[in-house]
């Protein structure tokens, strides 16, 4: 068991996290097997579909963090509290605030409006609650809102995947062309078309918020406040907005009218949240040259390849040159270099002073990387 | 890697890192305790919230004239279709989350048997891949004999199941035909019989 895994077990909220997992992942697990069972095909399609979306995706919403990569093991418990935990509280919540509903409102109000009304309130407060219990097991992978956005995003994804399963099962179900074509429509519904407008972007908002709130304590509390309570909002308004029945008389005027709709109905808030992600994005180039100022200039960084980290795209041009020039073995050092020098920033935001011993050995670790690299000549 | 005394790192990954303060230890179990606190009060809240407005019922379930005498009362949360499902005169329709139900009356002179096998004939003829079950007793309105057959198929590319009741009554013959996409029509079925029971058919 590695230090990270060592210290997540010492966490309470690790603890509480298994528990819910272990009861939850019965549910998840009894339902995935009828699937299993009643349409065979259809759910192993649905499998094979999502996984070629959700890893690319996965993968995409990991490097957002391009300074300091999450940890694999929050990344993956964020996943399953999206795709277990949160999927089964919301969806007995879902039915048991329904049911009220359509005891104190009209029944066609139930039917237009009742998905917009409670599964904001629902999923969104049980993917919110896997941000505070990642906080609560790890507050020191809690650094910036970069951090929340990811996290929230893994939550929405999680949830998205499973949830995603159920309705494709259920367009096999409803289906009686075979099991194959109702799959692939609803995946081209849900994931092609929307799948950008989906949980991923709801609580990616609602993780940046949360990580403002937790991270920026240099600015005024009423501040972080505001922003996490205005970020809480968008989510969930950006949910209601998705599941209302607005626009629903454009959508039966054809596919294209029908994409258009869609359109108008998600792409506020995604533009929203790239915004926010470019924000977060910008902060955290600054706070990497702010953390390597001392270290640019000297044998372990050198000007050029301050200007060549902090870009992704730069260094993914400067590998492609060393693998072209020197090699793929030579790529490979360099890569490592790179995550290196990189991590030297992150190590100056967690010790005091620029002599601690981690930062010594890290500059010797660069100073080996770049005699192994120069050895190619 | 970690050394004696105060230690300097803690391996993540691949990635060595300097070993995090005391604060990022351990958090409290009070915390974790309020945090699981919320998740379950908000599910035993909305728990609470159905059944307490269980009883509570602001649709007025006001009775509809189907015709010939027969009067149907929607039972809770069933609203018209009229713009869905046209069915024509002496007929009514009612929708409730995806399942559709319709009541009819026409006169008749023969048996349930004849009743139910006619209806039957028109509704293979608008499925693909029908199936049946065989007909079983019912009854309709409290005490009239009726009968009802539980089907499958394909209509529009979408598999369905219905449930067809059929009863007879001083020359008036009354039909109820619920569909609902496969694996949906159980969720209605106790509603359905409460309409069953309520239907008004003249004697």
């Amino acid at each position: 068991m590695g230090a990270g895994a060592a210290r997540l077990t010492r966490q309470p909220a690790f603890w509480l996290f298994t528990m819910l997992l272990a009861g939850c992942f019965l549910f998840v697990g009894l339902e995935q097997v009828f699937y299993l069972a009643s349409y065979p095909g259809a759910w192993l399609l649905s499998v094979l579909l999502l996984a070629a979306t959700a890893i690319p995706a996965g993968l995409i919403i990991y490097r957002f963090d391009q300074f300091e990569p999450e940890p694999t093991s929050l990344v993956a418990i964020a996943l399953l509290w999206g795709g277990v935990v949160a999927l089964i509280f919301a969806g007995v919540t879902n039915s048991w605030l329904l049911s009220f509903l359509q005891h104190v409102m009209p029944a066609t109000s139930v039917d237009s409006w009742g998905a917009a009304i409670v599964a904001p309130i629902d999923e969104e407060l049980y993917k919110g609650a896997g941000l505070v219990i990642i906080y609560l097991m790890a507050r020191s992978e809690f650094e910036s809102v970069m951090d929340g956005l990811v996290y929230g995003a893994m939550i929405g994804l999680g949830f998205q995947v499973m949830e995603n399963v159920q309705y494709f099962m259920l367009a096999a179900g409803e289906s009686g062309v075979g099991q194959a074509a109702p799959v692939v429509g609803m995946f081209f519904l849900r994931v092609v078309i929307s799948g950008l407008y989906s949980h991923m972007m709801f609580t990616g908002l609602m993780g940046f918020g949360f990580a403002y709130l937790m991270t920026q304590r240099d600015k005024p509390l009423g501040r972080r406040v505001s922003m996490f309570a205005m970020c809480l909002v968008l989510a969930w308004a950006a949910h209601f907005v998705w599941n209302s029945p607005w626009l629903e008389a454009l959508m039966s005027q054809g596919a294209g009218v029908f994409v258009l709709a869609l359109i108008i109905k998600g792409l506020p808030f995604l533009g929203l949240l790239v915004l926010l992600g470019v924000f977060a994005h910008r902060r955290e180039c600054r706070a990497f040259a702010y953390l390597m100022a001392n270290e640019v200039g000297s044998d372990v960084v050198t000007p050029e390849e301050f200007q060549v980290l902090r870009s992704g795209r730069r260094r993914r041009k400067s590998l492609r040159w060393v693998k072209k020039h020197k090699g793929k073995p030579a790529r490979l050092v360099c890569k490592r270099l790179m995550r290196a020098q990189m991590n030297l920033a992150l190590f100056h935001g967690k010790v005091e002073s620029g002599d601690h011993p981690a930062l010594e050995a890290q500059r010797d670790m660069i100073r080996q990387l770049k005699g192994r690299l120069a050895a190619f000549g | 890697m970690n050394q004696s005394g105060q230690p300097i790192y803690t391996t993540r990954g691949a990635q060595p890192r300097p070993f995090p303060g005391q604060r990022a230890l351990r958090t409290s179990w009070r915390a974790s305790m309020m945090l699981v606190s919320v998740m379950f009060g908000w599910l035993i809240f909305t728990f609470a919230l159905a059944a307490i407005a269980a009883p509570n019922d602001p649709n007025v379930e006001v009775p509809v004239q189907v015709g010939l005498g027969v009067v149907v009362t929607p039972a809770d949360g069933w609203y018209s279709a009229a713009d869905d499902w046209e069915v024509g005169p002496n007929a009514v329709s009612f929708q409730k989350s995806g399942a559709l139900v319709a009541f009819a009356a026409e006169e008749f002179a023969g048996t349930n048997d004849q009743l139910l096998t006619a209806q039957l004939g028109f509704i293979e003829q608008d499925f693909e891949s029908y199936r049946s079950l065989p007909a079983s007793s019912s009854t309709v309105s409290g005490d009239l004999p009726g009968l009802t057959a539980l089907f499958t198929g394909v209509s529009s590319s979408s598999r369905l199941e219905g449930e067809l009741v059929v009863a007879t009554s001083a020359g008036t013959g009354v039909i109820m035909l619920a569909i609902a996409p496969e694996g949906q029509l159980s969720r209605v079925q106790g509603d359905l019989g409460t309409m069953l029971d309520n239907l008004v058919v003249p004697r």
